[in-house]
């Protein structure tokens, strides 16, 4: 890597938080006033949970020492599953000049930051009903194990890159993080939605949803904004470090972000115009974030116009799928996490395949290799992920009392409201 | 049905992956896959009914 690689990696890496507090508005502002400040102060948590913990253990199991892994051999298979280095990063040497400690430098800050942000769905979805406590739990669990093994997988040579020599397929393609960061935080914010259950007053007796609007549109709107910055830094770092991405490279990483999320975004205006007369804020918003999320798994590795393609399916999904989750299947996820994370992250997965520019190889056998990705998320991330939260709901309950859900989670947590002079509820006045 | 569910998720990643170690020609590994994707989604339908039918009954 050149010295202006170098640079730049590390600039990119700076501004990856911004990804998390762009998300960390949106969901702050689609939720309710009232547990305002308790959604900024559990993104911070998780944020500061999930840096201590990668740095402590999780990095050794994403990345560890090039060469050493936990692995097995199965039906004629080299089964590489889990990293394998000393806990603290402790290989790492920060005073010397060698080319090995900076490599594993570089993939330390870029990890610390992206093991915050595949926490992030889950808040959103236990948004207004999800304790603090428990969110910090789950945050632990998340970065300590479920992060960096699928990250191992992707990014740390893993089972799912040795698919050429195990199988004669291609590797499995994640560059932005698609599955790592987003799918894995999206499946978890569905165990999050489902354990916590509705809010109260979201759904009536015979089923039917009640509509709780966001609070503050416009700090949604902004978030999208701050998003787009710390997603192409995102998807930069991650393109350098993993992919050995070129300045050229780059330049499509920027411009195939940028268009993934305009298609995504104009996608839900315009849907959401035909269908309901008038355009939606907050879903339009979803569908920026969904098209970020999906153009991720690809970045440079598809055409512009592929991007715009695979940005305006995502809005239209997310858009398709929140109304199925809430309607359908009865699941109260106040900002759309799990359509906007996992959906589009899945969404984009199969498009890297289908639409991806990768030399001398069939489409047909990347999309399967896209596919076996999927099911290992699916049918192994999912399932882990799901049956830990099990787990940690029984030691402390993911779902705040009826005393929270009637007050808000900033009065019933954090004793002070994030607006205490300028907000009435309505429902304060209705008798319990 | 919950724990119903969770087999039928790891049921589907055991199916894709023994359509990987098993078969060697493309279409029927794709075929098997994608059977495989098929029955997860399955088991996401079950866990998703569960949750429904128990948070039904809270309210």
């Amino acid at each position: 890597m050149t010295p202006e690689l170098i640079l730049f990696t590390l600039g990119c890496s700076l501004l990856i938080p911004l990804a998390a507090a762009g998300l960390g508005l949106i969901h702050q502002g689609l939720g309710r006033s009232r547990s305002a400040a308790h959604a900024m102060l559990a993104t911070l948590c998780a944020f500061a949970i999930a840096a201590i913990l990668t740095v402590a253990v999780g990095f050794s199991f994403a990345i560890g020492t090039p060469g050493s892994a936990h692995s097995f051999t199965a039906a004629g298979a080299h089964w590489d599953w889990l990293g394998r280095g000393p806990f603290f990063a402790h290989d790492i040497h920060f005073d010397s000049p060698d080319p090995f400690s900076l490599g594993l430098a570089l993939k330390l800050c870029f990890l610390i930051f992206a093991a915050g942000l595949a926490a992030m769905p889950a808040i959103s979805a236990g948004a207004d009903r999800w304790r603090l406590a428990a969110s910090c739990l789950a945050t632990a669990a998340l970065a300590l194990f479920f992060f960096p093994l699928f990250a191992h997988w992707t990014w740390g040579g893993g089972w799912l890159t040795q698919l050429p020599a195990n199988f004669n397929l291609p590797a499995f393609t994640d560059v932005g993080g698609a599955a790592s960061i987003q799918a894995v935080g999206g499946l978890m914010a569905a165990c999050i939605a489902w354990i916590t259950g509705p809010r109260r007053g979201k759904f009536e007796a015979n089923g039917m949803p009640a509509a709780i609007p966001g609070h503050n549109i416009v700090q949604v709107l902004f978030g999208c904004l701050l998003a787009l910055v710390g997603w192409i830094a995102l998807e930069s770092a991650a393109s350098i470090l993993f992919y050995a991405a070129t300045p050229l490279h780059i330049a499509a990483v920027i411009l195939n972000a940028t268009l993934a999320a305009s298609g995504g975004f104009l996608a839900a205006v315009l849907f959401t115009r035909a269908r309901y007369r008038k355009p939606d804020a907050s879903i339009a918003a979803n569908g920026w974030i969904a098209g970020l999320v999906a153009g991720s798994a690809a970045c440079f590795l598809i055409s512009p116009a592929a991007a715009i393609f695979v940005g305006t399916v995502a809005g239209l999904l997310v858009t398709w799928m929140i109304e199925i989750a809430e309607l359908r299947l009865q699941v109260d996820d106040p900002g759309g996490a799990v359509s906007v994370h996992a959906g589009a992250g899945i969404w984009g997965l199969l498009a890297a395949g289908l639409l991806g520019h990768f030399a001398g190889l069939s489409p047909a056998e990347h999309l399967l290799s896209q596919m076996v990705g999927i099911a290992a998320l699916l049918g192994l991330m999912f399932p882990l992920v799901y049956a830990a939260n099990i787990l940690l709901d029984r030691i402390s309950p993911h779902r705040v009392d009826a005393d929270g859900d009637w007050k808000g989670m900033d009065i019933r947590e954090l004793g002070a409201g994030a607006y205490p002079e300028f907000v009435i509820h309505a429902d304060d006045y209705l008798p319990r | 049905m919950r724990l119903a569910a969770c087999l039928l998720l790891v049921s589907g990643f055991v199916v894709a992956v023994a359509a990987l170690i098993l078969l060697p020609a493309l279409g029927l590994r794709f075929a098997f896959v994608a059977s495989g994707l098929a029955l997860e989604c399955v088991g996401i339908w079950l866990l998703t009914q569960a949750h429904r039918a128990l948070h039904k009954d809270a309210r």
